[in-house]
């Protein structure tokens, strides 16, 4: 009973976002499957701006993480929500490893035609590489110059062969498999808000105290 | 009866001219013979007398108005027969006016050495030159004595008169009996003795033949206590060890001996004391702590003499390693603070001190190496610092925390030797992976260096803890300083 009320909860979702051309603004939900993790993660896109909430829990306890990709530093700006403390912290992009298995060397992207996802008419795009291949969906009314973020998603399949194809959009679903096909990783979109997200999503905000101050080495 | 007195006369006067007679016939005399020996001009015979010549003091003698060579008198000042030679009086067993002739006295004849409230004797030796020009007296001493028995004179060369200290000093080590001392002065071909008979009494005799631990002196050879002053002679043997399970106890104590006694040791075996236990892990707000300190081999309550020549081991208690450690709230992006403790254990010292361990718990992240314990014997070493050098992964979530710490415990000292200070730091490497889009992101790369100094070492024992009384090194003095020798280490003071 709960399973078809959430499908038919994604499928009106969907639906009313398809009425939409053009997005610029949505908040999208998206569950990732692959190597050791299995949680959710939600997009936030406003223009060209992206910012993204992992959560997960630990020992009962909810994690948030919002990291907001700074194209201009080179940064993620990183605000951690933990059950005791609002912190602050930044990582380089240049520091990004490519998930383990990640082969930027694409041997072939091929155009795969349209199809719809959920209801969300999609641009199918096939990426092989020597040992794996990848079905990505692109929704193309998603306007989020979403390739110009190389530097941080440095394992997305879909990205290079948006790239490739100097294609716009996002992808709303990805699935990567091996020669023998096991799923290597699996994204599935399950809602897509459209004119949801806040400008304040992507500020940084004074309640997260900078880990620098947290870890100042105290004197004895 | 004038008549009768007229004849008697004329006879006494017609014999003694008939005695002069014969005198005159032989030119010489006789007294008790009547026929003196004709190369003597007066013969004297007797087998009930004595020839007694005028007895006269120095002063009379030397009153005598131009006394012709060769006169001849008694000297009752010095009892000796004296004449005249034309340029002084001689002794009749001088050979000239020059010969040396003293007198020589000693203030006492025989003397005792105790070694419990004494370890000498003074004799004074006097010596007065009484003819002959002034001339220097040489003293020399002719000691038939056991080893660890000294003498010595504080002036061995007089001129004409004076005085001269016969210091004589026992050792406590010394055999005890009584023995004769001669105190030779020779002046010119002038021999003179006195002889000085010394006593050494005895003292107590405690032998170790087997391994002893924590030796309490008095209680163990059942010695007297307070009250009764003894010396006493504690011999190791061989092969022995005494040692120590503990550092707050000497390897050897004088127990209830009283206090003005007199402890000789000596030492063949071997004394070793306690190492310091390595410190333990700090607590979450400290950064470790002090390693703790050696044990004693001797602590003195008496008196005390250590021969020093008997290649024996005294070795105080290393100290014992100081630990390391950083308990530091740590701030992880993502995940949070987390209260992490990092620590290594100081070494035991030698000998057998034991590693210090880990007082922490109860916080979330406890990485903690303990450190070694030392080894016993002679040739026991001081145990190392625990180490931490290696990687130690925690997941959580999405999220692996790197922790690298890096450093060690102090090392545990080996015999009386300090322990070592110990350093630390810690190393952060927090990443987070999301298989897609991104990978794998460095969130926290981050080295925690308190750059302090970590508690020290613990400090050694004393080989000997005075405590203000006095030590005699026999034969060769121990001054109060830090030993680190074959035989000797530690502390004395």
């Amino acid at each position: 009973m709960k399973k078809t009320f959430f499908l038919i909860f994604c499928f009106i979702s969907i639906i009313g976002f398809l009425s939409a051309q053009n997005i610029s603004n949505a908040t999208l939900k998206t569950t990732v499957k692959g190597g050791n993790f299995d949680g959710q993660i939600t997009w936030f896109l406003k223009g060209d701006k992206i910012a993204f909430d992992v959560q997960f829990t630990n020992e009962g306890k909810q994690y948030t993480t919002r990291y907001i990709p700074d194209r201009t530093k080179g940064i993620f700006h990183i605000l951690s929500t933990t059950p005791d403390s609002k912190i602050y912290s930044t990582a380089e992009a240049k520091l990004i490893e490519p998930t383990p298995g990640f082969d930027r060397n694409i041997i072939s992207v091929e155009q795969a035609g349209d199809e719809v996802i959920s209801g969300i008419n999609c641009k199918k795009i096939i990426v092989k590489t020597a040992g794996s291949v990848t079905e990505c969906f692109i929704d193309p009314t998603i306007n989020v110059n979403y390739t110009s973020y190389e530097s941080f998603f440095r394992s997305d399949y879909a990205l290079l062969a948006m790239k490739e194809l100097k294609m716009n959009g996002f992808p709303i679903a990805v699935k990567t498999v091996d020669l023998e096909g096991k799923v290597l990783t699996e994204v599935q979109t399950l809602n897509i808000q459209a004119n949801s997200v806040n400008d304040n999503v992507f500020n940084i905000s004074k309640d997260y105290k900078p880990i620098e101050q947290l870890n100042k080495p105290e004197k004895k | 009866m004038r008549n009768k007195t007229i004849y008697t006369l004329a006879i006494a006067i017609i014999t003694s001219l008939y005695a002069l007679s014969i005198k005159a016939q032989t030119n010489n005399v006789g007294i008790g013979t009547l026929t003196p020996d004709p190369s003597a001009i007066l013969h004297l015979e007797a087998t009930k007398q004595g020839f007694l010549p005028p007895c006269l003091t120095t002063q009379q003698r030397d009153s005598i108005i131009n006394p012709h060579m060769g006169l001849l008198i008694f000297n009752t000042v010095d009892s000796v027969l004296q004449y005249y030679t034309g340029y002084c009086w001689m002794y009749v067993f001088q050979e000239n006016c020059d010969d040396c002739i003293f007198d020589m006295y000693l203030s006492d004849t025989a003397g005792t050495i105790n070694r419990t409230t004494t370890d000498s004797v003074i004799v004074t030796v006097t010596v007065q030159q009484i003819s002959g020009t002034g001339q220097a007296i040489g003293l020399f001493i002719l000691a038939n004595v056991p080893n660890g028995v000294t003498t010595h004179l504080t002036n061995p060369i007089i001129n004409y008169s004076g005085s001269s200290d016969l210091i004589i000093n026992s050792t406590v080590f010394a055999t005890p009996g009584v023995y004769p001392i001669a105190i030779q002065g020779i002046c010119g071909s002038i021999v003179k003795f006195k002889l000085y008979q010394l006593t050494i009494t005895p003292c107590y005799v405690v032998n170790i033949t087997s391994p002893t631990t924590n030796y309490n002196l008095q209680q163990a050879a059942n010695l007297p206590g307070p009250g009764n002053p003894i010396c006493v002679v504690m011999t190791v043997y061989p092969g022995v060890e005494m040692k120590s399970d503990t550092t707050t106890k000497p390897v050897v104590t004088f127990g209830n001996l009283d206090l003005q006694s007199h402890v000789g040791i000596i030492n063949y075996g071997a004394m070793l004391a306690r190492g310091g236990n390595g410190a333990v892990g700090g607590t979450f707000s400290t950064f470790g702590n002090p390693g703790n300190p050696g044990g004693d081999v001797v602590n003195m309550t008496t008196r005390m003499s250590l021969m020093t020549n008997t290649f024996g081991y005294h070795y105080a208690g290393g100290g014992g390693g100081g630990s390391v450690g950083i308990g530091y709230p740590i701030t992880i992006p993502i995940l949070g603070t987390f209260n992490i403790a990092v620590g290594c254990g100081g070494g035991g010292a030698a000998a057998l001190g034991h590693g210090g361990n880990s007082i922490l718990g109860g916080l979330q992240i406890n990485i903690f190496a303990a450190g070694h314990d030392a080894t016993g014997g002679v040739m026991g070493q001081g145990g190392a610092g625990g180490i931490l050098n290696y990687a130690i992964n925690v997941p959580i979530g999405p999220v692996n925390a790197t922790i690298t710490p890096g450093g060690a415990g102090g090392n545990g000292g080996g015999y009386g030797e300090f322990g070592t200070m110990g350093s630390l730091f810690v190393h952060f490497l927090v990443t987070v992976t999301l298989p897609w889009p991104i990978g794998t992101i460095t969130v926290l790369n981050y080295t925690y260096n308190p750059n302090i100094n970590f508690p020290p070492g613990g400090t050694p024992g004393h080989m000997i803890k005075r405590n203000g009384f006095p030590l005699i090194g026999v034969p060769l003095m121990l001054p109060d300083q830090f030993y680190q020798s074959s035989y000797y280490k530690g502390y004395v003071n």
